[in-house]
Order: structure tokens, then sequence, then C-alpha cells
């Protein structure tokens, strides 16, 4: 008998044990679509763009180790990138992209604007029922030809959604990232289609 | 329900039970801070006003650390200062962001030279602060500090420019040495930078600072 609950012993301690030290790696999807977000289109500004966007934006990667032993991943930079094309080609007439930096002031566009990434920040809730939060801060930086500044601004984007249980917490997740994308370009958009400094230029362009 | 508690079955059915609820619900903390609003800052105390620049400055005590930031930062020897900045000229431009100011003790510096000033330093990086409220946090619940991790960014001065007629706001987070006692007269400094002349505008106001 004594033997009988010795073993159960050693296979719930071995199993309590396992259960400390193991650990995995939690890969959240991002989405993959065009944003379809309500953008009140304006009529775009009639300039060539250069849109700089650098490789540390588009191949950003969201890394957190809860500290047990989990570690959590979101591959955000691909969307990012992705999406921020389609929202410049809105409110421009011409985009040209590329990822190099060292390129910014060239002659083949009228301006040129950089994108930045300062912070990302994902916080669950506190239960499956709480929601969870995820924060973004791009900054803009928008120059001359001759690499004088015509406007720059951090633009902040939200996403919130429910945590997630078990089996639902990685759709959630990926439900959040879409509100959050979403978020950062509307913002991005209107704080472009608004921005005085950037009509003053454009105006200048066209006398 | 008598039949059913005295069977074993049924109480490993309970146990089993209460550890999924637990295992579901169980994870981290959650938390809401409030936003920091002004609602008249035109001749209030800790504001200044040039035909360029206007600027509103306070420092968070402890308790007000404790309501907008969920811990104290003091206690780490970090200030959180909110900042109000507009650019009241015609027709210029300014760009400003968290390296542009700089905080001085007034109190030594009504006794010595401008010169032997002390200078408390901005923090240069956002992700700078991050790392040692997170570790001090990591004896709690770990997504108390994830939560205010995001809040400091959330809240944080963002680089920006200001065109003419318009404002911007946020927390600049000045880290000071140990071994300082924070003054209760401080020069809040900022610099703007004319984007069109390239010429830096150099515009301070007093804060009072009350623990």
């Amino acid at each position: 008998m004594n033997k009988r609950i010795g073993r159960k012993m050693v296979y719930l301690l071995s199993l309590m044990f396992f259960l400390l030290v193991s650990g995995c790696t939690h890969m959240m999807p991002v989405p993959e679509k065009d944003l379809t977000c309500d953008f009140i289109e304006r009529q775009p500004y009639d300039a060539t763009l250069k849109l700089v966007l650098p490789t540390a934006y588009c191949d950003y990667v969201w890394i957190k180790d809860n500290g047990l032993g989990d570690t959590f991943k979101m591959p955000l930079g691909k969307n990012l990138c992705f999406n921020a094309e389609s929202m410049f080609k809105k409110a421009f007439t011409k985009v040209i992209t590329t990822h190099d930096n060292s390129t910014i002031v060239t002659n083949d566009a009228d301006m040129a604007v950089e994108a930045k990434l300062i912070s990302f920040d994902f916080a669950f809730g506190m239960t499956v029922f709480h929601e969870a939060k995820q924060v973004i801060n791009v900054e803009w930086t928008m120059t001359d030809p001759g690499g004088n500044i015509i406007w720059v601004d951090t633009i902040q984007g939200v996403g919130t959604a429910s945590t997630g249980g078990i089996i639902s917490y990685k759709n959630d997740a990926k439900k959040n990232a879409y509100k959050l994308t979403t978020d950062l370009y509307k913002k991005t958009y209107e704080a472009i289609i608004e921005s005085r400094e950037i009509q003053n230029y454009v105006l200048q362009l066209r006398k | 329900m008598r039949y059913f508690s005295n069977t074993r079955k049924m109480r490993k059915t309970l146990v089993f039970t209460i550890l999924s609820v637990m295992l579901v619900t169980n994870g981290c903390g959650g938390k809401k801070f409030p936003v920091y609003s002004v609602k008249s800052i035109r001749g209030r105390e800790n504001f200044s006003a040039n035909r360029e620049v206007s600027i509103f400055a306070e420092p968070m005590n402890k308790k007000a650390c404790q309501k907008y930031f969920g811990t104290n930062l003091l206690s780490k020897n970090i200030l959180p200062v909110f900042v109000n900045i507009k650019n009241t000229s015609c027709d210029k431009t300014f760009l400003v962001q968290k390296s542009y100011f700089s905080l001085r003790d007034i109190s030594k510096a009504s006794l010595n030279s401008d010169n032997e000033q002390r200078s408390i330093a901005a923090i240069g990086l956002a992700g700078a602060i991050v790392a040692p409220i997170s570790m001090v946090l990591t004896a709690g619940l770990i997504s108390d500090s994830m939560y205010i991790e995001q809040n400091v960014h959330e809240k944080e001065f963002k680089r920006r420019t200001i065109p003419a007629g318009e404002e911007a706001q946020g927390f600049i987070y000045f880290q000071y040495s140990k071994k300082e006692k924070l003054p209760e007269k401080m020069t809040l400094e900022v610099t703007a930078l004319d984007i069109k002349s390239s010429k830096k505008i150099k515009h301070n106001v007093i804060i009072s600072f009350k623990e």
C-alpha cells in the first residue's frame, strides 16, 4: 500500500516539476489582409512621395517572455509595412516605396517620409473575460529633397479585444492586431491630410 | 445532492471543475490608469509664455504617481513632469522632442552662478525607463508591470512638429541621482527648433514640487 502511495507521489512530483520547468513559444498570428478601414477619403496630394519603410520596421517581431517559461511572439512588421503602403497610396497620387533608409533624399520624388517604430506594448487582461490591449507608437518624419524637415509626428495606435481563453487567445490577439493597425493608419492618414505643413509644402510645389 | 457529496466520484469532479475554472480564469492583472488633464493652464502657477511659445509644466508627487502610473516612480528616482507646449508664433513651425527638455535646481541657482546650476538629465529613451520598473515589479503580478510599461509609453511626450497656434502635451520622465533630494523649485527649460530657419528657441518655466 505504502509502495503504491510512494509511486504516486513520485509521479505527482515529476509532473509538478515538468510543469514548472517546461515552457513553450506561442506564435501569435497577425492579419494578412489589406485593411478595409473606412477612411474618410479626401483628395490625395498631387505629389510624388518616397515612402521609406526600413527593414527594422518591416521585420519587427514582438517577443515577450512571461517569466514562467513561455515566450510570446508576434511578427507584426510585415503587416505594418504592407498597410503603410496602402494607406500612403490613398494620401498621395504617386508613392515610391523603398526599404533602404540611406537614400531618403533623391530627386525622383517631391518629398520623402520615413517610419520609425518607437514602442509596441501588448498587455493581457486579468481573466479571459477582461480585455487585452495593444499600443503602438510610430514616428513619421517627412523631408524635402534637400533633407529639410517638413513635418514630424508620432502617431499612437490602440487595439483592444478579449484576452481569450486557452483555445481562442491567438485568434483574439489577431483581432486585436487588426484593430491596432486600423487605428494607427486611420490616425496617420488623418494627420497627414490635415497637416498644414504638408498642405503648404504641396501648394508651393505647384506654384 | 447528499448522494453526490458523499461519493468520491462527485468530489473528484468538483475538484477538477474548480481547478479548470481557476486555470482558465487565472491570468495576469489588468489595470486602467486615468488620463491626466488640465482644464485651463493660462495664468496658473507653473506657466510661462512669450511671443513664440507658451509652456505649462506640472511635476508629479508620490500620490499623483500612484494615481496616473500605478506605481511610485519617485522611489525609483524618476520624476514624471506633465508638459503642455503651445506654439504662439504667427507663422513658425517648431520641432519639439523629449531630449530638448532639461530640469535645473533653482534654489542652487539663487546662491551660485548659472554655471554651477545642477542639471538633472532627461532619460534619453523611453525603453530606458521600462527596465527598472519591470524588474521591481516582477515580485508582484507579472502583467502589472506590462500595464505600467504600456501606460508609461502611452503618456510619454512624443516627438512632433507644432504649427502656429497648435499645442502638444505629454509626460517627460527625468531620472535623477539617488543621492539627490528633489528641490521645491526647479526650472524646466525647453528648446524648440524652428524648422524653416533651423534656429533654436529656448524658453523656461519655474515649477514647484511638493512631496
